[in-house]
């Protein structure tokens, strides 16, 4: 992420693979864990992100600026989410990890959304091949629980 | 995913499973996007999935839930099916159920008890959002009055009772000892 020229105090941020972001502030602190720190004055040196690579905090610092820009219209904001989480399931996963770590809930919300829209509708055996779950059930086990949730299956 | 391809950064995408071993709240959360049904049908999918739906906080049954029951024979059967599914889930469902939505089918007013049975154990959950739908359906029907003077609750949603008058609303606020509102289709 380049620097952007405003006069908003700026953050270091340090991913678990020792990259270096620099971050406006009022960007950073859509990231509750960030904000807390900030609030507490634990600030001052680069956070360290211990569970977030560093692609990944690029990923999710775009997410945040785009949420912290005032100017931006609500249905710009749902286009640019709609095109944010066009990602294959690694990108998907770290996200939604790093979402969860530095608890920023419109972010992890958004992928839940997309996970679920990745199962919404869909045949068990079509969710267990796009996700690769194995099935470790026996063929009576799985009737089983057809038999309980009958209506579900219907 | 294609657009996606572009921006990919890790390597990791490949026949390992990310998303069974994901934590409980990620699960949860992901599950609490789906439609119950859908909730309820990943409990097939492995072992680890088996119960993970039976916690949920939310239970949403939508419109697309139940199936269209305009042009059936066997209306009296879809009926008690619609409210054996709704019963077997709230039975098998442990621990809060925070939020609650149900889109009411063209149900005969007979199950107005059942109906009510759930407004009762969804109370006694501690439910803070409950929306009874009944626009799609053309029966009025006469629901528990708890819905008003449970304390723990915080928002009956006004679609909950969304078609009914404004009139039955004040009647029923200015008298908690009335025993039944009305929900007009």
């Amino acid at each position: 992420m380049s620097l952007s020229p405003s006069t908003s105090k700026m953050l270091s941020l340090k991913s678990s693979d020792g990259k270096v972001l620099e971050v406006e502030e009022h960007v950073a602190v859509l990231c509750e864990t960030i904000k807390s720190l900030v609030e507490d004055g634990c600030a001052d040196s680069p956070i360290p992100l211990a569970n977030v690579d560093g692609a990944t905090l690029g990923n999710v610092m775009e997410w945040c600026k785009k949420h912290a820009d005032q100017k931006a219209s609500a249905d710009d904001l749902e286009d640019w989410d709609a095109e944010f989480v066009e990602r294959d399931q690694g990108e998907l996963y770290h996200l939604i990890m790093a979402a969860n770590y530095l608890n920023i809930k419109g972010l992890l919300d958004l992928i839940c959304q997309k996970v679920a829209d990745m199962i919404k509708g869909k045949h068990p055996e079509k969710i267990r091949e796009i996700f690769n779950i194995e099935n470790d059930f026996t063929p009576e086990q799985q009737e089983q629980i057809r038999k309980d949730n009958s209506w579900a299956f219907e | 995913m294609e657009r996606g391809r572009k921006r990919k950064t890790g390597g990791d995408r490949d026949t390992s499973d990310m998303i069974s071993d994901l934590p409980r709240n990620i699960i949860e959360c992901i599950l609490g996007c789906l439609p119950v049904q859908d909730a309820v049908r990943t409990s097939i999918l492995s072992r680890k999935w088996r119960y993970n739906w039976i916690t949920l906080p939310q239970l949403v049954f939508d419109k697309g839930v139940f199936k269209d029951e305009d042009d059936t024979e066997d209306k009296g059967i879809e009926d008690y099916d619609f409210v054996h599914s709704v019963n077997k889930v709230l039975f098998l469902h442990s621990g809060p159920i925070l939020k609650f939505i149900i889109y009411i089918p063209n149900l005969d007013s007979y199950y107005d008890l059942h109906i009510n049975h759930w407004i009762l154990f969804l109370f006694r959950n501690r439910v803070k959002e409950l929306t009874l739908d009944n626009s799609i359906s053309t029966v009025s029907r006469q629901l528990h009055s708890c819905i008003f003077s449970c304390e723990h609750n915080e928002s009956v949603n006004a679609n909950a009772v969304s078609k009914m008058t404004s009139e039955m609303l004040r009647f029923h606020r200015a008298s908690p000892k009335a025993a039944i509102i009305y929900l007009e289709p």
